[in-house]
């Protein structure tokens, strides 16, 4: 699974994979560190795998490919912590490119919280979200983007996304970001550089009340938070995130997976 | 060509489809208040809608809700792009997604009444929306209001002279108000209104009744009080 | 016919209930639009929802010329680029307007029975291809229904701008001169496009949120 680009740029992807196994343990089949990120598992209460996307790289350059994919099993549920964020550094005139593929089986669950993705001045970067989510699965997932480090006005980012339900389209989002006059257009962004996001796939959670909850056509819902600076963004979609991982949503945990924990007891600790 | 959903006799589920009476005149004359009275009146042996058209979405709906006469699900308002007269004559699509959607809900219904934005003396439901509908003035808009004319005065199929009661108060006859206005009809019914005058109020309720008769009979041909004049979009 | 016919479906007069939407001029002038950035909001609209519109025409006339007509595919992918509720429930009642029409003009073309078979009730784009592709009656290309489109959305603004932050009417067919650049490539970008799944999905992010606070609002001119 170890790929170049035709620069020579190390594209390895990382990946994870979790399963539920036949004794209805939650296991992690697949933790293959890749050019950007390595998995590493975390302690895990019985009815999940979490892993941490640790950083081994210090951010995007120019050319660099940043390859996440991301497998959960039938009745699977994997949770995903990025320890730190991410930065997207001047490119000096060229492109780096993130892309992340996930699918998930039957009655799988994705929780992934990711960390600020920052977009700095003179970045251009191309990101693609793959996901593909079978019945009875789902995905939440917390996204966050920020254009420019603290008085930038940012580099140029072009964030699309692509969730399948079932094979049917769910989520298709061109989010254009790449040109600053056109992104501030009023509609687009406006004033704003913050661009936060709670998304359940495969589920729409219950419960109505958010401002900026937005029912998709297909099962899901997704609220996104816009701002010109940080903190109330990420405030807001930890409230989401909280109300949304409540119990009542998810799915029930299979029957029969016993408190067989799946990862060694040689697991970091759980990250603050 | 044949637009099953708007003829006004397709019979559904073996009956007619609603007649749906509209309600125009100027801003103040009280067309609200006649919604409200005829929902009271007729409720209890009718099954009724109500549609409201305002500048602003739902005025007149929330003032018919907070009124209790339907239950408030049946009062539905449209947007008229702040172009009520559009939205009841050039252009009724709105109003007709709100009444195909309440016949939907609540069907079968005997009448929806559809209530115009307030307006000026020139606007008037066209056929494609209303099969009758009624034109209302008041008292306190002068005595000569009836002389003006237009095409609500002289063609609606019932003209209101409403708020008989304020008569005294504003110096206005309204004997020679009402034959005014029936000679401007030339034999097109008028009525003097006041919500205080019971009398008065289950006369127009009668009038619908028969109305309702003679469409369910299938003789009541929706007419158009004709053409407006020019006019200024708000 | 065609020629005639791409300026009636551009028509803000057609009587498909155009006059009740502000192509989302209300609620960005609720959050604070000013006139002098009317353009800019044009501009905005251009490059992202007015794409995605046109395109969609575009795919569902196309689908309409086909035997037998399918629009599930073009449907479902404009509903899976608008995330908003109520963004998908102004496309659907417009485009309820639109069918009205279609169903009137021909009633028994395929183009237009097709549209009762959706599962819900047609997008506007969905509709306005069907009406497009009624070849006696409304016959249209696919280069006219793009630029019918792109120019509704840039009217409904103008003539919804005359309401809502009055100001000289000479002043709008400037706005819309000024935004041709922008209203070609949107144009050419819905041309281009060939399947249900390339459909342009470019999103606007305060546009979905303004509409979400739309929806909520009691006393409002127009529907969105």
């Amino acid at each position: 699974m170890t790929g170049t680009d035709p620069t020579g740029e190390e594209t390895r992807p990382t990946l994870v994979e979790a399963v539920r196994d036949g004794a209805g343990r939650q296991v992690a089949a697949e933790l293959s560190p890749g050019a950007f990120l390595a998995p590493r598992p975390l302690f895990s209460p019985p009815d999940r795998v979490r892993v941490a996307l640790v950083s081994t790289r210090a951010g995007l350059l120019a050319g660099d490919t940043l390859d996440l994919r991301i497998t959960v099993g039938a009745g699977a549920r994997l949770e995903l912590v990025e320890p730190s964020g991410l930065v997207a550094y001047d490119h000096r005139g060229g492109a780096s490119r993130w892309r992340a593929r996930v699918e998930i089986a039957e009655g799988g669950e994705l929780l992934w919280s990711g960390a600020p993705f920052v977009i700095a001045s003179g970045a251009r970067v191309e990101r693609l979200t793959e996901v593909e989510v079978a019945a009875g699965g789902r995905m939440l997932w917390r996204d966050l983007l920020v254009l420019g480090r603290s008085g930038e006005r940012g580099g140029a980012v072009r964030a699309l996304t692509r969730a399948r339900h079932e094979g049917t389209e769910l989520l298709m989002e061109d989010l254009d970001l790449l040109d600053p006059e056109q992104r501030e257009l009023p509609g687009v962004l406006g004033p704003h550089r913050v661009i936060g996001s709670v998304t359940s796939l495969g589920v729409r959670p219950p419960g109505a009340g958010h401002p900026s909850r937005m029912e998709l056509a297909g099962p899901g819902a997704q609220v996104r938070l816009l701002d010109r600076v940080t903190p109330p963004v990420e405030a807001g979609l930890a409230a989401v995130w909280e109300s949304w991982t409540a119990t009542e949503c998810r799915p029930q945990p299979p029957s029969g997976s016993a408190a067989v924990r799946s990862i060694s007891t040689s697991c970091p600790a759980k990250p603050s | 060509m044949p637009d099953h959903e708007n003829r006004p006799h397709t019979h559904h589920a073996g009956r007619p489809r609603a007649l749906r009476l509209g309600v125009a005149g100027p801003v103040g004359t009280g067309k609200s208040s006649i919604l409200a009275a005829l929902c009271r009146a007729l409720a209890p042996e009718l099954s009724m809608a109500v549609v409201t058209n305002d500048i602003y979405t739902d005025e007149d709906a929330r003032f018919l809700r907070s009124a209790g006469v339907l239950p408030t699900e049946r009062i539905r308002a449209v947007e008229t792009g702040a172009c009520p007269h559009t939205a009841i004559r050039d252009d009724v699509t709105a109003n007709l997604d709100a009444v195909e959607d309440l016949e939907e809900a609540y069907g079968p219904l005997d009448l929806v009444l559809v209530e115009s934005g307030g307006d000026n003396l020139t606007a008037t439901f066209s056929p494609a929306l209303a099969d009758a509908q009624l034109f209302c003035i008041d008292v306190a808009g002068g005595g000569d209001v009836a002389r003006k004319g237009g095409p609500g005065i002289t063609g609606a199929d019932l003209l209101i002279v409403n708020k008989t009661d304020l008569a005294p108060h504003v110096e206005v006859d309204v004997a020679a108000m009402v034959a005014d206005a029936e000679a401007a009809r030339d034999g097109l019914p008028v009525l003097a209104l006041s919500r205080k005058d019971p009398a008065s109020v289950a006369e127009l309720a009668d009038w619908v009744r028969a109305l309702l008769v003679r469409h369910r009979a299938g003789v009541h041909v929706p007419t158009d009080p004709g053409p407006m004049a020019p006019h200024r979009h708000a | 016919m065609g020629a005639l016919a791409a300026l009636l479906l551009g028509d803000g007069r057609l009587p498909v209930g155009g006059h009740t939407y502000s192509a989302g001029l209300e609620p960005a002038v609720a959050a604070g639009l000013t006139r002098d950035r009317v353009p800019a909001l044009l501009r905005a609209r251009l490059r992202t929802t007015a794409v995605t519109e046109a395109a969609g025409a575009v795919l569902a006339l196309r689908a309409a010329h086909r035997t037998p007509v399918a629009y599930e595919p073009v449907q479902r992918a404009l509903a899976a680029r608008m995330p908003a509720a109520p963004q998908r429930e102004v496309s659907a009642t417009l485009g309820r307007g639109v069918h009205r029409l279609a169903r009137r003009l021909a009633p028994d073309h395929p183009a237009v029975t097709a549209l009762a078979g959706l599962g819900s009730r047609p997008l506007r784009p969905v509709a306005f291809g069907a009406l497009g592709a009624l070849g006696a009656v409304m016959g249209v290309t696919a280069a006219e229904l793009a630029h019918a489109v792109v120019h509704d959305e840039l009217q409904t603004v103008a003539a919804a701008a005359l309401k809502l932050l009055p100001g000289d009417p000479l002043d709008s067919v400037a706005w819309l001169l000024a935004a041709r650049p922008d209203a070609e490539s949107a144009v050419e970008l819905a041309l281009a496009v060939r399947t249900p799944d390339g459909l342009p999905a470019r999103a606007a992010p305060l546009t979905e949120q303004w509409a979400l606070d739309h929806a909520r609002r009691e006393r409002r001119l127009f529907l969105a």
